[in-house]
Protein backbone atom coordinates (compact mmCIF):
# COMPACT_ATOMS: atom_id res chain seq x y z
CA UNK A 1 0.00 0.00 0.00
CA UNK A 2 3.02 2.42 1.13
CA UNK A 3 4.00 1.76 -2.70
CA UNK A 4 0.93 3.16 -4.48
CA UNK A 5 0.95 6.08 -2.13
CA UNK A 6 4.63 6.87 -2.88
CA UNK A 7 3.72 6.11 -6.60
CA UNK A 8 0.94 8.43 -6.59
CA UNK A 9 2.45 11.22 -4.82
CA UNK A 10 5.30 11.26 -7.62
CA UNK A 11 2.91 11.00 -10.22
CA UNK A 12 0.51 13.27 -9.38
CA UNK A 13 3.62 15.94 -9.06
CA UNK A 14 4.52 15.19 -12.46
CA UNK A 15 1.38 15.81 -13.76
CA UNK A 16 0.78 19.25 -11.65
CA UNK A 17 3.73 20.37 -11.05
CA UNK A 18 3.07 23.92 -10.99
CA UNK A 19 0.01 23.64 -8.87
CA UNK A 20 2.38 25.08 -5.60
CA UNK A 21 3.56 28.05 -6.76
CA UNK A 22 1.52 31.19 -6.74
CA UNK A 23 3.03 33.42 -9.53
CA UNK A 24 5.07 32.18 -12.59
CA UNK A 25 8.37 34.37 -13.88
CA UNK A 26 6.32 36.29 -16.22
CA UNK A 27 2.81 37.05 -14.50
CA UNK A 28 2.20 40.40 -13.82
CA UNK A 29 2.52 41.77 -10.76
CA UNK A 30 0.11 41.83 -8.51
CA UNK A 31 -1.10 45.31 -6.02
CA UNK A 32 0.67 43.55 -3.03
CA UNK A 33 4.08 42.45 -5.27
CA UNK A 34 4.09 46.12 -6.24
CA UNK A 35 4.10 47.73 -3.45
CA UNK A 36 6.46 45.70 -1.92
CA UNK A 37 8.61 45.99 -4.32
CA UNK A 38 8.91 49.45 -4.16
CA UNK A 39 9.80 49.20 -0.52
CA UNK A 40 12.72 47.33 -0.91
CA UNK A 41 14.41 49.08 -4.38
CA UNK A 42 14.19 52.28 -2.60
CA UNK A 43 15.29 50.52 0.76
CA UNK A 44 17.96 49.27 -1.75
CA UNK A 45 18.99 52.58 -3.19
CA UNK A 46 19.13 54.57 -0.24
CA UNK A 47 21.81 51.34 1.09
CA UNK A 48 23.60 51.70 -1.43
CA UNK A 49 24.00 55.83 -1.12
CA UNK A 50 22.18 55.80 -5.21
CA UNK A 51 18.84 57.64 -3.68
CA UNK A 52 18.55 60.51 -1.18
CA UNK A 53 17.08 59.54 2.28
CA UNK A 54 14.38 62.45 1.74
CA UNK A 55 11.22 61.48 0.13
CA UNK A 56 10.96 64.93 -1.58
CA UNK A 57 14.28 64.90 -3.49
CA UNK A 58 13.10 62.10 -5.51
CA UNK A 59 10.19 60.60 -7.26
CA UNK A 60 8.48 56.85 -7.92
CA UNK A 61 8.40 56.67 -12.12
CA UNK A 62 7.30 53.23 -12.63
CA UNK A 63 7.23 49.77 -12.06
CA UNK A 64 7.43 46.44 -14.38
CA UNK A 65 7.88 42.55 -13.98
CA UNK A 66 11.60 42.17 -15.30
CA UNK A 67 12.28 38.98 -17.19
CA UNK A 68 15.86 39.15 -15.64
CA UNK A 69 18.41 36.37 -17.12
CA UNK A 70 21.18 35.53 -14.22
CA UNK A 71 24.51 35.56 -15.24
CA UNK A 72 24.48 31.63 -15.39
CA UNK A 73 21.67 31.57 -17.89
CA UNK A 74 24.18 32.45 -20.86
CA UNK A 75 25.78 29.40 -19.89
CA UNK A 76 23.45 26.84 -18.71
CA UNK A 77 20.24 27.89 -19.94
CA UNK A 78 17.13 29.07 -17.80
CA UNK A 79 14.13 27.37 -17.12
CA UNK A 80 11.21 28.60 -15.51
CA UNK A 81 11.83 26.73 -12.48
CA UNK A 82 15.14 28.13 -11.62
CA UNK A 83 14.77 31.65 -13.10
CA UNK A 84 13.14 33.16 -10.30
CA UNK A 85 11.11 36.10 -10.30
CA UNK A 86 11.54 39.69 -10.62
CA UNK A 87 10.83 43.34 -10.82
CA UNK A 88 12.06 46.82 -11.87
CA UNK A 89 11.70 50.44 -10.51
CA UNK A 90 12.28 53.39 -12.03
CA UNK A 91 13.35 56.30 -9.47
CA UNK A 92 14.04 59.77 -10.70
CA UNK A 93 16.17 61.93 -8.21
CA UNK A 94 15.48 65.86 -8.20
CA UNK A 95 18.61 66.16 -6.79
CA UNK A 96 20.89 64.74 -9.27
CA UNK A 97 18.43 64.98 -12.23
CA UNK A 98 19.21 61.06 -13.08
CA UNK A 99 17.00 58.20 -13.26
CA UNK A 100 18.31 54.56 -11.81
CA UNK A 101 16.46 51.41 -12.10
CA UNK A 102 16.59 48.55 -9.42
CA UNK A 103 16.09 45.28 -9.95
CA UNK A 104 14.65 43.47 -7.15
CA UNK A 105 14.27 39.52 -6.30
CA UNK A 106 10.34 38.91 -6.28
CA UNK A 107 11.20 35.89 -4.16
CA UNK A 108 13.95 37.04 -1.75
CA UNK A 109 12.67 40.80 -1.27
CA UNK A 110 15.82 41.86 -2.10
CA UNK A 111 17.70 44.32 -4.23
CA UNK A 112 19.89 42.68 -7.30
CA UNK A 113 21.17 45.43 -8.93
CA UNK A 114 21.18 49.31 -9.95
CA UNK A 115 21.85 50.98 -13.08
CA UNK A 116 21.51 54.97 -14.33
CA UNK A 117 19.49 56.13 -17.07
CA UNK A 118 20.29 59.40 -18.35
CA UNK A 119 18.02 62.25 -17.80
CA UNK A 120 16.34 63.07 -20.80
CA UNK A 121 15.51 59.12 -20.71
CA UNK A 122 13.44 58.65 -17.18
CA UNK A 123 9.78 58.79 -17.78
CA UNK A 124 8.08 61.17 -15.63
CA UNK A 125 6.18 59.50 -13.29
CA UNK A 126 2.51 60.03 -12.09
CA UNK A 127 3.80 61.94 -8.93
CA UNK A 128 5.59 64.60 -11.79
CA UNK A 129 2.11 64.62 -13.66
CA UNK A 130 0.24 65.67 -10.75
CA UNK A 131 2.79 68.45 -9.65
CA UNK A 132 2.43 69.56 -13.29
CA UNK A 133 -1.21 70.02 -13.26
CA UNK A 134 -1.19 71.57 -9.49
CA UNK A 135 0.98 74.07 -11.70
CA UNK A 136 -0.95 74.68 -14.56
CA UNK A 137 -4.23 75.13 -12.95
CA UNK A 138 -2.86 77.45 -10.76
CA UNK A 139 -1.94 79.47 -13.92
CA UNK A 140 -4.41 82.22 -14.85
CA UNK A 141 -3.81 81.51 -18.56
CA UNK A 142 -4.54 78.15 -18.06
CA UNK A 143 -7.49 78.59 -16.63
CA UNK A 144 -8.65 80.86 -19.66
CA UNK A 145 -7.62 78.40 -22.32
CA UNK A 146 -9.60 75.50 -20.86
CA UNK A 147 -12.76 77.86 -20.25
CA UNK A 148 -12.51 78.55 -16.90
CA UNK A 149 -13.89 74.89 -15.00
CA UNK A 150 -10.81 74.12 -13.35
CA UNK A 151 -12.13 71.74 -11.60
CA UNK A 152 -13.70 69.27 -13.36
CA UNK A 153 -10.50 68.52 -14.61
CA UNK A 154 -8.05 66.02 -12.77
CA UNK A 155 -5.58 63.88 -13.87
CA UNK A 156 -7.44 60.53 -16.11
CA UNK A 157 -6.26 57.38 -14.65
CA UNK A 158 -4.44 55.08 -17.47
CA UNK A 159 -7.03 53.77 -19.60
CA UNK A 160 -9.94 55.52 -18.41
CA UNK A 161 -12.87 56.27 -20.02
CA UNK A 162 -13.20 59.52 -18.44
CA UNK A 163 -13.96 61.83 -21.39
CA UNK A 164 -13.03 64.71 -19.44
CA UNK A 165 -9.70 65.58 -17.49
CA UNK A 166 -5.83 65.99 -17.96
CA UNK A 167 -2.92 63.60 -19.57
CA UNK A 168 0.90 64.37 -19.52
CA UNK A 169 3.54 63.78 -22.00
CA UNK A 170 7.01 64.32 -21.95
CA UNK A 171 8.77 66.81 -23.95
CA UNK A 172 12.28 67.34 -25.27
CA UNK A 173 13.54 70.64 -26.11
CA UNK A 174 14.99 71.27 -29.24
CA UNK A 175 18.59 73.79 -28.73
CA UNK A 176 20.50 75.22 -26.45
CA UNK A 177 17.85 78.34 -26.05
CA UNK A 178 14.81 75.86 -25.04
CA UNK A 179 14.77 75.32 -21.56
CA UNK A 180 13.53 71.67 -21.81
CA UNK A 181 17.01 71.27 -23.63
CA UNK A 182 18.23 70.52 -20.23
CA UNK A 183 14.57 70.64 -17.57
CA UNK A 184 12.55 68.60 -17.10
CA UNK A 185 9.11 69.11 -19.05
CA UNK A 186 5.61 68.11 -19.81
CA UNK A 187 3.45 69.07 -22.17
CA UNK A 188 -0.48 68.62 -20.56
CA UNK A 189 -3.47 67.60 -22.88
CA UNK A 190 -7.14 68.95 -21.43
CA UNK A 191 -9.42 66.49 -22.38
CA UNK A 192 -13.19 67.63 -22.67
CA UNK A 193 -15.75 65.80 -24.25
CA UNK A 194 -14.24 63.22 -25.72
CA UNK A 195 -11.71 65.93 -27.92
CA UNK A 196 -8.88 68.17 -27.25
CA UNK A 197 -8.93 71.50 -25.78
CA UNK A 198 -6.74 73.58 -28.62
CA UNK A 199 -3.27 75.21 -27.45
CA UNK A 200 -0.50 74.18 -25.50
CA UNK A 201 0.42 74.00 -21.75
CA UNK A 202 4.20 73.07 -21.24
CA UNK A 203 5.29 72.44 -17.52
CA UNK A 204 8.74 72.98 -16.50
CA UNK A 205 9.04 70.99 -13.60
CA UNK A 206 12.45 71.51 -12.56
CA UNK A 207 11.92 75.72 -13.07
CA UNK A 208 8.27 75.19 -11.77
CA UNK A 209 6.79 77.48 -14.70
CA UNK A 210 4.19 77.45 -16.97
CA UNK A 211 4.03 78.30 -20.37
CA UNK A 212 0.69 78.54 -22.70
CA UNK A 213 0.65 78.93 -26.52
CA UNK A 214 -2.08 79.17 -28.95
CA UNK A 215 -2.80 76.53 -31.86
CA UNK A 216 -0.05 77.17 -34.28
CA UNK A 217 -1.57 78.48 -37.02
CA UNK A 218 -4.56 79.35 -35.50
CA UNK A 219 -7.51 77.83 -35.72
CA UNK A 220 -8.93 77.43 -39.32
CA UNK B 1 -1.82 -8.48 -7.59
CA UNK B 2 -4.52 -6.05 -6.45
CA UNK B 3 -2.26 -3.54 -5.73
CA UNK B 4 -0.37 -3.56 -9.05
CA UNK B 5 -3.91 -3.67 -11.05
CA UNK B 6 -4.44 0.30 -9.51
CA UNK B 7 -0.91 1.46 -9.98
CA UNK B 8 -1.16 0.13 -13.49
CA UNK B 9 -4.63 2.11 -13.60
CA UNK B 10 -3.05 5.14 -11.78
CA UNK B 11 -0.05 5.20 -14.84
CA UNK B 12 -2.69 5.04 -17.43
CA UNK B 13 -4.73 8.20 -16.02
CA UNK B 14 -1.69 10.81 -15.39
CA UNK B 15 -0.47 9.58 -19.08
CA UNK B 16 -4.27 10.50 -20.13
CA UNK B 17 -4.04 13.94 -18.71
CA UNK B 18 -2.27 16.39 -21.31
CA UNK B 19 0.75 17.37 -19.35
CA UNK B 20 1.91 20.63 -21.34
CA UNK B 21 5.41 19.93 -23.06
CA UNK B 22 6.09 23.35 -23.61
CA UNK B 23 8.03 25.38 -20.50
CA UNK B 24 5.74 27.26 -18.00
CA UNK B 25 6.33 30.81 -17.86
CA UNK B 26 3.16 32.31 -17.03
CA UNK B 27 -0.14 31.77 -15.97
CA UNK B 28 -3.59 31.73 -17.66
CA UNK B 29 -4.48 34.57 -19.62
CA UNK B 30 -1.24 35.31 -20.08
CA UNK B 31 -0.17 31.76 -21.54
CA UNK B 32 -0.98 31.43 -24.89
CA UNK B 33 -0.44 27.67 -26.76
CA UNK B 34 -1.60 28.03 -29.97
CA UNK B 35 -1.86 25.24 -33.00
CA UNK B 36 -2.88 25.40 -35.79
CA UNK B 37 -5.73 24.09 -38.55
CA UNK B 38 -2.61 21.82 -40.03
CA UNK B 39 -1.74 20.85 -37.04
CA UNK B 40 1.46 20.87 -37.81
CA UNK B 41 3.18 23.57 -36.04
CA UNK B 42 2.54 25.70 -33.04
CA UNK B 43 3.33 28.36 -31.15
CA UNK B 44 4.00 28.61 -26.93
CA UNK B 45 4.27 32.07 -25.35
CA UNK B 46 3.75 34.73 -22.93
CA UNK B 47 1.95 38.25 -23.06
CA UNK B 48 1.77 40.84 -20.64
CA UNK B 49 0.34 44.85 -20.31
CA UNK B 50 2.55 47.02 -19.04
CA UNK B 51 1.61 50.75 -18.70
CA UNK B 52 4.35 52.69 -20.69
CA UNK B 53 5.56 49.84 -23.28
CA UNK B 54 2.52 48.84 -23.65
CA UNK B 55 1.89 44.83 -25.05
CA UNK B 56 5.09 42.67 -24.51
CA UNK B 57 5.79 39.16 -25.17
CA UNK B 58 7.79 36.82 -23.73
CA UNK B 59 9.24 33.25 -23.87
CA UNK B 60 8.15 33.04 -27.14
CA UNK B 61 8.46 29.02 -28.27
CA UNK B 62 8.33 27.58 -31.71
CA UNK B 63 7.62 24.10 -32.64
CA UNK B 64 8.24 23.11 -36.40
CA UNK B 65 6.30 19.72 -36.32
CA UNK B 66 3.38 17.66 -33.85
CA UNK B 67 6.66 15.16 -32.46
CA UNK B 68 9.24 18.07 -32.61
CA UNK B 69 10.77 19.97 -29.59
CA UNK B 70 9.81 23.46 -28.71
CA UNK B 71 12.52 25.79 -29.94
CA UNK B 72 13.26 29.35 -28.11
CA UNK B 73 12.61 31.88 -30.32
CA UNK B 74 12.68 35.70 -27.78
CA UNK B 75 12.94 35.94 -24.54
CA UNK B 76 10.94 39.59 -24.98
CA UNK B 77 9.71 41.73 -27.63
CA UNK B 78 8.37 45.36 -26.35
CA UNK B 79 8.02 48.77 -27.99
CA UNK B 80 10.72 50.17 -25.98
CA UNK B 81 9.83 53.95 -27.20
CA UNK B 82 8.07 55.65 -29.52
CA UNK B 83 9.54 59.21 -30.52
CA UNK B 84 7.74 61.86 -32.26
CA UNK B 85 9.49 64.66 -33.40
CA UNK B 86 7.08 67.81 -35.30
CA UNK B 87 8.10 69.37 -38.40
CA UNK B 88 9.01 73.12 -36.77
CA UNK B 89 11.53 71.22 -34.49
CA UNK B 90 9.11 71.66 -31.31
CA UNK B 91 7.54 69.90 -30.00
CA UNK B 92 9.40 66.31 -29.46
CA UNK B 93 7.89 64.26 -27.42
CA UNK B 94 8.30 60.62 -26.01
CA UNK B 95 5.62 58.51 -25.93
CA UNK B 96 6.65 55.82 -23.51
CA UNK B 97 7.86 58.11 -21.08
CA UNK B 98 4.65 57.96 -18.85
CA UNK B 99 3.19 55.26 -18.18
CA UNK B 100 0.22 55.45 -19.96
CA UNK B 101 -2.32 52.50 -19.89
CA UNK B 102 -3.91 50.24 -22.38
CA UNK B 103 -7.53 51.78 -24.27
CA UNK B 104 -10.09 48.56 -23.24
CA UNK B 105 -11.28 46.98 -26.29
CA UNK B 106 -14.20 45.32 -26.85
CA UNK B 107 -15.99 43.01 -29.50
CA UNK B 108 -16.04 45.59 -31.42
CA UNK B 109 -12.75 46.11 -31.96
CA UNK B 110 -11.94 42.38 -31.84
CA UNK B 111 -15.50 40.56 -33.13
CA UNK B 112 -15.33 36.70 -32.84
CA UNK B 113 -16.63 36.92 -37.33
CA UNK B 114 -12.65 37.40 -37.53
CA UNK B 115 -11.25 34.91 -35.06
CA UNK B 116 -11.18 37.67 -32.01
CA UNK B 117 -11.33 37.26 -28.24
CA UNK B 118 -10.64 40.10 -26.05
CA UNK B 119 -8.56 38.77 -23.37
CA UNK B 120 -6.88 40.39 -20.17
CA UNK B 121 -7.95 41.28 -16.70
CA UNK B 122 -8.84 44.55 -18.24
CA UNK B 123 -9.65 43.30 -22.16
CA UNK B 124 -6.68 45.05 -22.90
CA UNK B 125 -5.68 42.30 -26.17
CA UNK B 126 -7.31 41.21 -28.60
CA UNK B 127 -6.69 37.81 -29.97
CA UNK B 128 -7.39 36.39 -32.84
CA UNK B 129 -6.34 33.09 -35.31
CA UNK B 130 -7.76 33.45 -38.72
CA UNK B 131 -6.38 32.40 -42.45
CA UNK B 132 -3.97 35.17 -43.80
CA UNK B 133 -3.54 34.15 -47.07
CA UNK B 134 -1.01 32.22 -49.60
CA UNK B 135 1.73 30.20 -47.86
CA UNK B 136 2.78 29.09 -51.03
CA UNK B 137 1.59 28.55 -54.79
CA UNK B 138 2.77 26.06 -57.02
CA UNK B 139 0.92 26.08 -60.47
CA UNK B 140 -2.24 23.35 -59.50
CA UNK B 141 -0.98 23.24 -55.97
CA UNK B 142 -2.08 25.59 -53.28
CA UNK B 143 -1.50 26.23 -49.36
CA UNK B 144 -3.13 28.66 -47.32
CA UNK B 145 -1.26 29.86 -43.84
CA UNK B 146 -2.75 30.87 -40.51
CA UNK B 147 -1.56 33.17 -37.81
CA UNK B 148 -1.74 34.50 -34.24
CA UNK B 149 -2.21 37.68 -33.57
CA UNK B 150 -2.00 39.67 -30.66
CA UNK B 151 -2.90 43.49 -30.34
CA UNK B 152 -3.65 46.03 -27.77
CA UNK B 153 -3.88 49.78 -28.03
CA UNK B 154 -1.58 52.52 -25.98
CA UNK B 155 -3.75 55.44 -24.88
CA UNK B 156 -0.89 57.61 -25.61
CA UNK B 157 -2.74 61.19 -24.66
CA UNK B 158 -4.30 62.04 -27.71
CA UNK B 159 -2.62 59.68 -30.06
CA UNK B 160 -4.03 55.62 -29.46
CA UNK B 161 -0.73 53.27 -31.02
CA UNK B 162 -1.52 49.43 -31.66
CA UNK B 163 0.78 47.30 -30.73
CA UNK B 164 0.56 44.17 -32.67
CA UNK B 165 2.20 40.81 -32.41
CA UNK B 166 2.18 38.02 -35.27
CA UNK B 167 2.97 34.37 -34.85
CA UNK B 168 2.57 32.72 -38.31
CA UNK B 169 2.27 29.04 -38.82
CA UNK B 170 5.28 29.13 -40.59
CA UNK B 171 7.14 30.06 -37.82
CA UNK B 172 7.30 33.69 -38.99
CA UNK B 173 7.05 36.80 -36.37
CA UNK B 174 5.83 40.33 -37.33
CA UNK B 175 6.04 43.66 -34.85
CA UNK B 176 4.14 46.05 -35.89
CA UNK B 177 2.67 49.64 -34.86
CA UNK B 178 -0.35 51.57 -35.91
CA UNK B 179 -0.75 55.44 -35.05
CA UNK B 180 -4.23 56.82 -34.73
CA UNK B 181 -6.56 58.90 -33.47
CA UNK B 182 -6.48 62.23 -32.70
CA UNK B 183 -3.89 64.82 -33.87
CA UNK B 184 -1.67 67.08 -31.33
CA UNK B 185 -3.98 69.88 -29.81
CA UNK B 186 -1.99 72.15 -30.07
CA UNK B 187 -0.71 71.68 -33.47
CA UNK B 188 -3.42 70.08 -35.37
CA UNK B 189 -2.13 70.57 -38.94
CA UNK B 190 1.68 70.18 -38.60
CA UNK B 191 3.36 67.36 -39.97
CA UNK B 192 5.22 65.17 -38.06
CA UNK B 193 6.88 61.35 -37.28
CA UNK B 194 5.97 58.46 -35.42
CA UNK B 195 9.54 56.79 -34.87
CA UNK B 196 8.34 53.27 -33.01
CA UNK B 197 11.24 51.91 -31.37
CA UNK B 198 11.88 47.53 -30.57
CA UNK B 199 13.83 46.24 -28.34
CA UNK B 200 14.17 42.63 -29.03
CA UNK B 201 15.76 40.19 -27.19
CA UNK B 202 16.04 37.13 -29.35
CA UNK B 203 17.45 34.01 -27.30
CA UNK B 204 17.44 31.49 -30.50
CA UNK B 205 17.55 28.06 -29.00
CA UNK B 206 18.08 29.83 -25.26
CA UNK B 207 20.18 32.76 -24.37
CA UNK B 208 23.56 31.36 -25.23
CA UNK B 209 25.64 31.72 -28.24
CA UNK B 210 23.75 33.24 -30.33
CA UNK B 211 25.70 35.70 -33.50
CA UNK B 212 24.61 38.78 -35.63
CA UNK B 213 25.70 39.04 -38.93
CA UNK B 214 24.47 41.85 -41.41
CA UNK B 215 23.44 41.22 -45.21
CA UNK B 216 24.49 43.70 -47.50
CA UNK B 217 23.61 42.98 -51.20
CA UNK B 218 25.55 45.22 -54.30
CA UNK B 219 25.63 44.66 -58.21
CA UNK B 220 28.09 45.61 -60.10
CA UNK B 221 26.06 48.04 -62.13
CA UNK B 222 29.27 47.31 -65.53
CA UNK B 223 28.99 43.65 -65.22
CA UNK B 224 25.74 42.66 -63.78
CA UNK B 225 27.29 40.54 -61.30
CA UNK B 226 25.54 40.85 -57.66
CA UNK B 227 26.87 39.50 -54.38
CA UNK B 228 26.30 39.11 -50.99
CA UNK B 229 28.37 40.25 -48.23
CA UNK B 230 27.05 39.06 -44.45
CA UNK B 231 30.06 40.44 -41.87
CA UNK B 232 29.40 39.18 -38.19
CA UNK B 233 28.91 41.63 -36.00
CA UNK B 234 31.55 41.55 -33.21
CA UNK B 235 31.14 44.68 -30.84
CA UNK B 236 27.64 46.13 -29.92
CA UNK B 237 26.71 48.93 -32.34
CA UNK B 238 24.25 50.42 -34.51
CA UNK B 239 23.39 50.31 -38.18
CA UNK B 240 22.39 51.62 -41.32
CA UNK B 241 19.30 50.39 -43.63
CA UNK B 242 20.65 51.19 -47.09
CA UNK B 243 17.47 49.87 -49.32
CA UNK B 244 19.82 49.55 -51.92
CA UNK B 245 22.16 46.79 -49.92
CA UNK B 246 18.58 45.10 -48.55
CA UNK B 247 20.66 45.60 -45.42
CA UNK B 248 18.93 43.22 -42.69
CA UNK B 249 20.25 41.31 -39.92
CA UNK B 250 20.90 37.35 -39.01
CA UNK B 251 20.67 35.56 -35.88
CA UNK B 252 22.48 32.53 -36.04
CA UNK B 253 22.82 29.92 -32.87
CA UNK B 254 26.13 28.45 -31.66
CA UNK B 255 24.70 24.98 -32.41
CA UNK B 256 20.91 24.85 -33.92
CA UNK B 257 20.56 23.19 -37.04
CA UNK B 258 17.76 21.45 -39.22
CA UNK B 259 17.49 17.86 -39.92
CA UNK B 260 19.56 18.57 -42.69
CA UNK B 261 22.68 20.39 -40.58
CA UNK B 262 22.17 23.37 -41.52
CA UNK B 263 22.29 26.03 -39.39
CA UNK B 264 19.09 27.70 -38.81
CA UNK B 265 18.95 31.67 -38.60
CA UNK B 266 16.31 34.46 -37.80
CA UNK B 267 16.29 37.15 -39.89
CA UNK B 268 15.31 40.78 -39.13
CA UNK B 269 13.85 42.26 -42.36
CA UNK B 270 12.42 45.76 -41.79
CA UNK B 271 9.05 47.02 -42.94
CA UNK B 272 9.32 50.44 -43.96
CA UNK B 273 8.16 53.67 -46.02
CA UNK B 274 11.27 55.80 -45.26
CA UNK B 275 13.65 56.50 -43.04
CA UNK B 276 13.41 58.28 -39.98
CA UNK B 277 16.65 60.60 -39.50
CA UNK B 278 16.70 63.64 -36.40
CA UNK B 279 19.20 65.13 -34.22
CA UNK B 280 18.92 62.94 -31.66
CA UNK B 281 21.27 60.33 -31.62
CA UNK B 282 19.53 57.67 -30.82
CA UNK B 283 18.00 58.28 -34.48
CA UNK B 284 20.95 57.76 -36.14
CA UNK B 285 20.97 53.78 -36.76
CA UNK B 286 17.61 51.68 -37.58
CA UNK B 287 19.48 48.39 -36.22
CA UNK B 288 21.29 48.06 -33.23
CA UNK B 289 22.69 45.13 -31.77
CA UNK B 290 23.32 45.01 -28.00
CA UNK B 291 24.33 42.18 -25.71
CA UNK B 292 21.81 41.18 -22.97
CA UNK B 293 21.11 43.45 -19.85
CA UNK B 294 18.16 43.48 -17.84
CA UNK B 295 18.25 47.67 -16.63
CA UNK B 296 19.18 48.28 -20.75
CA UNK B 297 15.15 48.66 -21.53
CA UNK B 298 15.05 52.40 -23.19
CA UNK B 299 15.95 52.95 -26.81
CA UNK B 300 16.94 56.66 -26.10
CA UNK B 301 19.67 55.43 -24.11
CA UNK B 302 21.28 53.42 -27.16
CA UNK B 303 24.51 55.52 -27.94
CA UNK B 304 25.26 55.49 -24.13
CA UNK B 305 24.95 51.21 -24.21
CA UNK B 306 27.05 50.89 -27.07
CA UNK B 307 29.75 53.27 -25.81
CA UNK B 308 30.86 50.31 -23.97
CA UNK B 309 32.02 48.72 -26.68
CA UNK B 310 30.75 45.13 -25.50
CA UNK B 311 31.33 41.39 -27.32
CA UNK B 312 28.19 40.04 -29.08
CA UNK B 313 29.74 37.38 -30.84
CA UNK B 314 28.15 34.16 -29.41
CA UNK B 315 26.91 35.86 -27.14
CA UNK B 316 23.25 36.54 -25.33
CA UNK B 317 22.16 39.34 -27.45
CA UNK B 318 19.79 42.45 -28.03
CA UNK B 319 18.22 43.43 -31.27
CA UNK B 320 16.70 46.89 -31.79
CA UNK B 321 14.99 48.35 -34.90
CA UNK B 322 13.16 51.78 -35.72
CA UNK B 323 10.73 52.26 -37.52
CA UNK B 324 9.38 56.03 -38.61
CA UNK B 325 5.82 57.40 -40.11
CA UNK B 326 5.45 60.34 -41.67
CA UNK B 327 1.97 61.64 -40.83
CA UNK B 328 1.09 64.72 -42.74
CA UNK B 329 -2.14 66.81 -41.71
CA UNK B 330 -4.86 65.50 -44.44
CA UNK B 331 -8.67 67.37 -44.06
CA UNK B 332 -9.98 63.17 -42.79
CA UNK B 333 -7.94 63.66 -39.83
CA UNK B 334 -10.34 66.40 -38.51
CA UNK B 335 -10.85 69.34 -37.58
CA UNK B 336 -11.76 72.01 -34.06
CA UNK B 337 -15.73 72.35 -33.13
CA UNK B 338 -16.06 75.03 -30.67
CA UNK B 339 -12.24 74.90 -29.69
CA UNK B 340 -12.00 71.28 -29.03
CA UNK B 341 -10.84 69.12 -31.60
CA UNK B 342 -13.00 66.05 -33.41
CA UNK B 343 -12.10 63.74 -36.26
CA UNK B 344 -9.55 60.89 -36.16
CA UNK B 345 -6.80 59.82 -38.08
CA UNK B 346 -6.80 56.86 -39.97
CA UNK B 347 -4.03 54.10 -39.11
CA UNK B 348 -0.55 54.50 -40.33
CA UNK B 349 1.67 51.48 -39.83
CA UNK B 350 5.34 50.59 -40.21
CA UNK B 351 7.58 47.73 -38.52
CA UNK B 352 9.47 44.71 -39.04
CA UNK B 353 9.68 40.92 -40.01
CA UNK B 354 11.67 38.27 -38.50
CA UNK B 355 12.07 35.10 -40.98
CA UNK B 356 13.18 31.62 -40.33
CA UNK B 357 15.68 30.00 -42.19
CA UNK B 358 16.79 26.46 -42.49
CA UNK B 359 13.84 25.96 -39.50
CA UNK B 360 11.96 23.50 -41.43
CA UNK B 361 13.89 20.86 -43.32
CA UNK B 362 11.79 22.36 -46.61
CA UNK B 363 9.07 24.05 -47.54
CA UNK B 364 6.35 23.98 -44.58
CA UNK B 365 3.28 22.02 -45.14
CA UNK B 366 4.46 21.04 -48.78
CA UNK B 367 3.05 17.54 -49.77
Amino acid sequence: MRVIRTAATLLLALAFPLAAQERLPSDPLTPAENERLVTVAIDYAQSHERLSRTRAKFAVVGTEIVDYKPERATREGTTPENAGRYGSVLLYRYDTNEGIRVIVDLRKFSGVSIARVSPQSTPVGREEIERAARLALANASVVRLIGGNADQFRILEPGSPNETGIEGLRVLGNGPNDRCSVNRCVDLFFRRDGGYIGGRVTVNLTAGSVLVAPVKGGQR
Amino acid sequence: MRARSILFAMIVIVMAIPVAAQPQWCSSPYSIVQTFQSGTTAWSLCWRWENGPGLIITHAYFRPSPNGSWINILWEARVSQLFVPYHSGSPRYLDVNYGFGAVPLSSYDCPASVGGTVIGPNSEVCKQVHDRGLAWKDHNKVRRGEELVLWGVLNAANYNYIIEWTFRDDGTILGRVGATAQNLPSAPTETHLHDPMWRIDVDLNGPCCDTVMRLSHSENMATGVATDTMPTVTTESGFVWNPVAFTDLHVMDGSLVNGKRHKTMIHLMPLREGTQRHKENFTKYDLWVTPYNASELLANDLPTYVAHGRNVQNADIVLWYTGGLHHMYRDEDGDFVNNVWKGSALVMWTGFTMKPMNLFDATPFYP
